[in-house]
């Protein structure tokens, strides 16, 4: 399980970082009950570049996250990284793949510098890579301090720190965002991006889009433990349904009579105003409103943006079919 | 491998925990120790003084009955054969001082009654670093975190394990070896016999030996708690099912089923530092003289020193597979 490259099976050039095909997993509860945390999924990362991994809470993410790494066993479904079955033969690409698996998990009662030493001396590392690696993640000078004190902002730090330890080809972060602060994320968000600029893969799974969207090249949606969306932004964004149009009305109930009649939904927001969807534009909005002698006095486009096809592609109300933009990847 | 087990040893030695379990098992040695000092010091003047009083009066009776005494006592001595360990010379009938002070045991006799309690404190100790060693791993997640550095899971558990009897080695030396002069420098102290020729040369091997099996003891016991650490990944679970062994099988089974009196650790481990060991089986059968009643004796049943070992290493060698197989196969993290 050593660092060095020529000691494990590279894969074929143009081989993804990550393949999974119809990976499931299931959890009994103490009921007895079936969980399926994630269910069919196929992902494919791209190697190089940022691939966001995005989902809503209890979309299984880190359940998948957790099979990549061989820490839990899949009911089906297969994983290769770098063209290398997982978890059966991961021992051979573990030494190009750097992860956080959900919160940083370290010896509380050691200090950073000694929970890394020793990752360091289980892999063969140099030890003064440990400091190297201190270094790039701000932490040298707390690098004494005992892991249970340091902040959360620090411990997602230090296992960072830690995933750099090896120099690895892939790097998984499961939720790093989960505790920073805006200054925080900005740096992270710096990190990501130069680990791919050095030519890595970097896999970054998040809940909420907006953290990772500037930076990820890719993009996969999942929700239930399905694959709802994949391919990049763009297509992404091309993929939603549109602008929506928001309304600001005196008579509400009559304006949502005429847009009804118009074909269009119309729902109430805030005080005095309708978001109407499946319009073509705020033109036509206000010329039907007009039209129909109801006055308005506000105009204005909502939507249309990442986070709302995010909301979209979760929420259950699309089915995955209809929206799936995979060919665009 | 070795890349594995000298990170683990860091760990280990860095570990608050160990050093804790070391230090209460070298504390208990002490105490023993201390029941030593105790049991060697020097009559105070008070017990010097009745003893005085003992010895007055016993000459006194000794001047009254002491010819009859030595007449009845030669006699039975002629009528013993030579070499009968019953023989010895009659003149140490007449009373001596030293005879009433506090009798003061030697080293010999200090170790001997001492080298089972710190075996018994060993044992203990060593199953808590079995379990904390193994068991604090999972209970921080750090595992989980290890395994992505080396996924191989039967080294992980291997390095652990092997790591956990490398650190429990050095307590057991230890523990011995501070008995061992602590109790020499008691004695040294307090002028009570060291190693006088009195004590035979086999009976000290004997103690060394017993001493070598409690050490033996100590690493099951490591590996007893590594073992159930892995299984239950929780230091509390391991710690329950322990009480529930003590209190089901140490204790009430011999209650309830006096024939599965040779699965209790305590008779093993004492039939294999001992030698052998004993448990009790009531047998009934009916009474001839009372009609409808029963009439019950014990029947000893000898647990030799194999059997003793076999036992209590098949109980470790279960723990260590029931760790294994769940530690390889079950979800982590
Ligand atoms: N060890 C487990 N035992 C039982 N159920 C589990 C276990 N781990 C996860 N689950 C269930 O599997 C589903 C997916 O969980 P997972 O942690 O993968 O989601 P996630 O996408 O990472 O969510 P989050 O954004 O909150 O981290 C959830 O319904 C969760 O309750
Ligand atoms: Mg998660």
């Amino acid at each position: 399980m050593g660092t060095s490259h020529e000691e494990v099976v590279i894969g074929t050039p143009g081989e993804p970082a990550v393949r999974v095909r119809g990976l499931r997993k299931t959890y009994r509860t103490f009921t007895l009950r079936r969980v399926v945390a994630v269910d069919h999924l196929d992902l494919e990362v791209p190697a190089g570049g940022v691939h966001a991994f995005l989902g809503p809470n209890g979309s299984g993410k880190t359940t998948t996250i957790r099979m990549l790494l061989g820490l839990a066993r899949p009911d089906a479904g297969t994983v290769h990284l770098f063209g290398t079955p997982v978890p059966d033969r991961f021992p051979e690409v573990v030494g190009r793949v750097g992860a956080i698996v959900e919160n940083p998990r370290f010896v509380p009662g050691f200090s950073g510098r000694r929970n890394l030493r020793l990752l360091a001396t289980a892999v063969g590392v140099p030890q003064t890579r440990v400091e190297d690696v201190l270094e790039r993640v701000g932490l040298r000078e707390r690098g004494a301090d005992q892991f249970r004190r340091y902040s959360l902002g620090m411990k997602q730090r230090l296992a960072i720190a830690a995933t750099l330890l090896k120099d690895p080809d892939l790097l998984v972060f499961d939720e790093p965002t989960n505790g920073l602060d805006p200054a925080g994320i900005r740096d992270l968000r710096a990190t990501v991006r130069a680990l791919a600029d050095e030519g890595r893969t970097v896999l970054v799974s998040s809940h909420v889009l907006a953290e990772v969207a500037q930076v990820a090249d890719t993009v996969s949606i999942v929700a239930a433990g399905r694959l709802v969306a994949e391919g990049t932004v763009a297509s992404l964004l091309a993929s939603g349904r549109g602008a929506q149009v928001r309304v600001g009305v005196g008579d509400r109930s009559l304006a949502a009579r005429v847009l009804a009649a118009c074909g269009w939904s119309a729902d109430p927001e805030g005080p005095d105003a309708l978001v109407v969807r499946g319009a073509p534009g705020p033109a036509d909005v206000n010329a039907a409103l007009v039209r129909a002698g109801v006055p308005v006095h506000a105009l204005g486009t909502t939507g249309g943006d990442l986070e709302s096809v995010f909301l979209e592609l979760t929420s259950g109300a699309v089915p995955a079919s209809a929206t799936r933009p995979r060919d665009v990847a | 491998m070795s890349r594995l087990l000298r990170a683990e040893l860091a760990r280990a030695r860095a570990r608050p925990a160990v050093w804790v379990v070391a230090g209460l098992v070298l504390l208990g040695v002490l105490g023993l120790v201390l029941t030593a000092w105790w049991q060697t010091r020097s009559p105070s003047a008070e017990q010097v003084a009745a003893a005085h009083v003992a010895y007055e009066e016993a000459v006194v009776r000794w001047d009254e009955t002491g010819d009859a005494q030595l007449r009845d006592c030669r006699e039975a001595q002629r009528a013993l054969p030579p070499g009968d360990p019953g023989r010895f010379d009659c003149a140490l009938l007449a009373p001596v001082p030293e005879a009433f002070l506090p009798l003061r045991p030697g080293l010999w006799q200090l170790a001997d009654e001492r080298v089972d309690a710190a075996g018994v404190m060993l044992a203990l100790g060593a199953f808590m670093l079995g379990a904390t060693l193994v068991g604090a791993e999972f209970a921080s997640g750090a595992i989980a975190t290890w395994l992505t550095f080396a996924p191989r899971r039967g080294q992980v558990f291997a390095t652990k394990v092997a790591a956990a009897v490398l650190v429990t080695l050095p307590v057991v030396a230890a523990a011995f070896v501070l008995l061992a002069v602590a109790l020499l420098v008691v004695c040294q102290v307090h002028a009570v016999e060291t190693f006088s020729p009195g004590v035979l040369a086999t009976s000290w091997v004997d103690l060394l030996q017993r001493a070598a099996r409690w050490a033996a003891v100590a690493v099951g016991g490591t590996l007893l708690g590594a073992g159930l650490a892995f299984a239950l990944r929780h230091v509390g679970a391991v710690l329950g099912v322990a009480v529930w062994w003590l209190a089901a099988v140490e204790s009430a089974l011999r209650l309830v089923l006096p024939a599965a009196g040779w699965l209790p650790l305590a008779v093993n481990v004492t039939a294999w530092t001992r030698g052998s060991a004993e448990y009790a089986v009531p047998v009934c059968r009916p009474d001839p003289a009372a009609p409808g009643l029963e009439v019950c004796e014990n029947v000893w049943h000898v647990v030799g020193g194999a059997q003793g070992a076999v036992v209590a290493g098949s109980l470790v060698v279960l723990a260590l597979v029931l760790g294994l197989v769940s530690f390889r196969w079950r979800d982590v993290g």
